[in-house]
């Protein structure tokens, strides 16, 4: 009897935010075997607080539903307790609280997830490629938002200009009105000219970036370093002093493709871009000895860490191609260790 | 895992969330190399992750529950039973690309899978439409309930976390949004 009491005590509580001195065994009698809490309450005038009726209510459905959680700590076998459990009240509100567990569930893991995730780390979690994806759509559904617009207006437009009356007059003669309405058919092939032109420049834009792979000047994977160029100084080169140096630029693939899965989409492992002036190389790290040695006028060699691989200008990606002709070994090791 | 450390786990959400910023690059990682990224792409990857991390969360909700091998394996292994389950709900073909498939961190015995929340009786969604209007209206009572009904937490982590002054205003408050909840449900359903 004590659970029952302290239930219906915290319940009063809760429902009128302020204690009170009452015959609670009485009252939790009442509230199980009463069909009219309400008048029997004040009838019997247990309660002197003006308490109201739907606050009455609200108290008992609020008293079963906390007796239906507690259950487990009752004395089953108390008669009072026995009337209790097979109350309307404490039967629906039992199911409801069974059911609490499972309807809770998909909301208490997207709860979960967003608590794990935290979002001050949002932009880490979320990859660029998601929010370029959206950003894209959301661009391309405004535009076609847009073309839906205009062509509404074009077919408003068609049936005919808009007239404004100039002066007292009301005769239609168009000398005597002002034509107000511009003309929509012209305007509307500029539109779509415009729109044209927008997607042509986006689509530019997104080939050349495909084309090019990753952004290397942009990337926190890339390392860069000036190299100079190792030379047979015997040989005596035509070539000037500018073409001393390169900029070496080494993508680490290992570290870019925890962060970034699409990244295997548009680099490969072991490749190289050389110009001039500049060598990109995707690598699984970019903590890698590197030496450019160019062996004759125009033929070039890549050493990394104690492998040699000739490299050749182009405009795209190519693999690393390992050299294992010894001869060509022995002479680039030489040019290395005499330009040391 | 030993038992301290599950139990760590379980109570301290600080911990989970060290576990889920430590494992989730691995798992990543782990299902490049599983599926390969043609089969499977970032926001794939990150959903399933997700969803394995759950798993562990109710998993480890059982006191009974033995974790055998590391939490990064155990993420592993739930990671790849997800996504062969959502290739196979997918009629999808994966390419493995990795095929010494025996070096990968993931333990076949490990069998556990998200379990779906599906055909829910018209009284879960009569709920479910209640919590969604709580949430609509704002305040404490969504999370209040979710952590005590869905994670369990006692009312002791409930004060803690709204800065009640006790776990008696904690129950107290709980109480009332769960009866704020049922009188909101019985607008979308007869229970």
């Amino acid at each position: 009897m004590k659970v029952i009491t302290e239930i219906i005590k915290n319940t009063y509580v809760l429902t009128f935010k302020s204690e009170a001195t009452y015959e609670w065994s009485q009252i939790e009698k009442l509230f199980i075997e009463s069909d009219n809490v309400y008048e029997d309450l004040t009838d019997k005038a247990l309660i002197n607080n003006n308490e109201s009726k739907e606050d009455i209510l609200y108290w008992q459905d609020l008293f079963f539903m906390e007796a239906a959680e507690q259950k487990e700590h009752m004395d089953k076998f108390d008669p009072l307790i026995k009337k209790l459990i097979t109350h309307p009240l404490f039967i629906s509100n039992q199911k409801f609280i069974n059911h609490l567990p499972r309807a809770t569930t998909l909301l208490g893991r997207e709860l979960l997830i967003d608590e794990l995730i935290d979002n001050k780390n949002a932009d880490q979690l979320i990859p660029d490629r998601m929010i370029e994806a959206a950003l894209k759509k959301k661009s391309r559904d405004e535009l076609r938002k847009n073309f839906k617009e205009w062509t509404a207006e074009n077919e408003y437009e068609k049936t005919g200009y808009t007239l404004q009356e100039v002066g007292n007059k009301t005769s239609n003669s168009s000398s005597e009105f002002e034509i107000a309405g511009i003309s929509s058919r012209r305007f509307s092939y500029i539109k779509y000219l415009v729109a044209a032109c927008f997607i042509a420049v986006m689509a530019v834009i997104g080939f050349n970036n495909y084309n090019n792979g990753y952004d290397f000047e942009d990337s926190q994977f890339v390392n860069i370093s000036d190299k100079t160029i190792q030379r047979n100084t015997g040989l005596g080169f035509a070539g000037n002093k500018d073409s001393n140096s390169i900029t070496v630029q080494i993508f680490d693939f290992n570290k870019a493709i925890v962060s970034n899965k699409s990244v295997s989409d548009r680099l490969a492992l072991h490749s190289y871009l050389f110009s001039d002036k500049e060598l990109k190389l995707v690598l699984e790290d970019s903590n890698v000895k590197t030496e450019v040695v160019e062996l004759e006028q125009s033929v070039f060699y890549l050493k990394l860490n104690k492998e040699f691989f000739k490299i050749e200008t182009s405009d795209d990606f190519k693999n690393l191609e390992k050299l294992n002709d010894q001869k060509i070994i022995e002479q680039l090791d030489r040019i290395l260790f005499e330009n040391e | 895992m030993e038992s301290k450390e599950l139990i760590e786990l379980r109570q301290d959400r600080d911990k989970l969330k060290q576990v889920y910023e430590y494992c989730k690059p691995k798992c990543f990682a782990f299902m490049a190399k599983c599926f390969g990224s043609q089969s499977m792409d970032d926001t794939k990857m990150f959903t399933i992750f997700n969803d394995a991390v759950i798993v562990l969360f109710e998993k480890i909700q059982d006191p009974s529950f033995k974790l055998t091998a590391t939490v990064q394996t155990y993420l592993n292994s739930v990671c790849r039973n997800i996504a062969l389950e959502e290739f196979r709900k997918e009629k999808k073909l994966y390419k493995t690309t990795d095929l010494d498939i025996e070096n990968l961190d993931y333990n076949n015995e490990v069998t556990d899978i998200l379990e779906e929340i599906t055909n829910e009786s018209p009284y879960e969604k009569a709920i479910n439409k209640a919590f969604a209007v709580m949430r609509s209206k704002g305040g404490n009572c969504v999370e209040i309930l979710t952590m005590f009904w869905y994670q369990k937490a006692s009312m002791e982590d409930i004060a803690s976390r709204f800065s009640y002054s006790n776990a008696a205003n904690a129950k107290n408050q709980k109480a009332k949004c769960q009866k704020r909840l049922k009188d909101i449900a019985l607008q979308f359903e007869i229970i």
